[in-house]
């Protein structure tokens, strides 16, 4: 892989129509600006993985079998935002049990109860 | 502002779940409902008519038990809703030989357990990997 080293505004030339450029450097991350032709796909390389994902998922349920549609329930895990201790956008939201989220007749999740928030 | 728990609905009820934007690589699919496939821990998401695509999800809290999804503003702004509104599952591709079935903790799929709205959200800060091993492979993809 060709690697190279650049400053803030800085930029790189991919054939002669391609720029990316270097606008910003933090910590963990820089951000990039990419010149392009309208025609060129510019993904996020983790869409591509989950759209593949996905259809690979979906291509092994086609030899399932589906079950009636009258199964159809919502279930899953419940997220409560406890004020004070919810971290500021991006930050991580404290786990909580199963709350009132489970559709249909059926009983919450199998999983032992948790303290909500205390881990 | 609160509202009351979303109503149970009855046991033959189909629920769609609304996925504005679909999800990724069915973009063009925008109403899915929820099969149980067992153990409350693997459902199905299936297109609402004719039932394809269908996709094996997982409790992802199950699969890693500190699981912290990470959203931003903007991703809970367009769920629309409350954070205890929102149940989060991760597709799973299971296979016969274990070590290769694998659990997107990247990209949950995230419902709004009230509005019925769901999304496929790409987490941008985590680092969890789209690919992960419950069972086991290579160290890099842990």
């Amino acid at each position: 892989m060709l690697v190279i080293s650049r400053k803030v505004s800085e930029s790189i030339m991919i054939g002669d129509d391609i720029e990316i450029v270097v606008t910003e450097i933090g910590s963990e991350r820089v951000k990039i600006g990419i010149n392009a032709p309208k025609g060129v796909p510019i993904l996020r390389r983790e869409l591509l993985e989950t759209r593949e994902m996905n259809r690979e998922a979906a291509a092994q349920c086609l030899r399932g079998q589906a079950a009636p549609l009258s199964e159809a329930k919502i279930l899953g895990r419940g997220w409560r935002e406890s004020p004070g201790k919810l971290p500021a956008a991006g930050g991580s939201l404290p786990h909580v049990p199963p709350g009132d989220l489970v559709g249909g007749a059926g009983t919450a999740g199998s999983a032992p109860p948790k303290g909500p928030g205390k881990k | 502002m609160q509202s009351g728990p979303a109503q149970a609905p009855r046991n033959d009820e189909k629920i769609v779940i609304h996925f504005e934007d679909g999800i990724y690589g069915f973009e063009d699919v925008k109403d899915f409902v929820l099969l149980e496939k067992g153990g409350n821990v693997i459902w199905s998401l299936q297109a609402a008519d004719g039932g394809f695509p269908s996709l094996t999800v997982v409790d992802p809290f199950v699969v890693t038990r500190d699981y912290r999804p990470v959203l931003t503003e903007a991703d809970r702004e367009s769920l629309g809703g409350p954070d205890d509104d929102l149940c989060f599952l991760a597709v799973a591709v299971l296979r016969r030989n274990l070590s290769e079935s694998a659990v997107n903790l990247k990209s949950p799929i995230v419902i709004n357990a009230r509005t019925r709205q769901g999304r496929q959200i790409i987490m941008e800060n985590s680092d969890y990997p789209v690919r992960y091993r419950p069972f086991g492979g290579t160290p890099k993809e842990r």
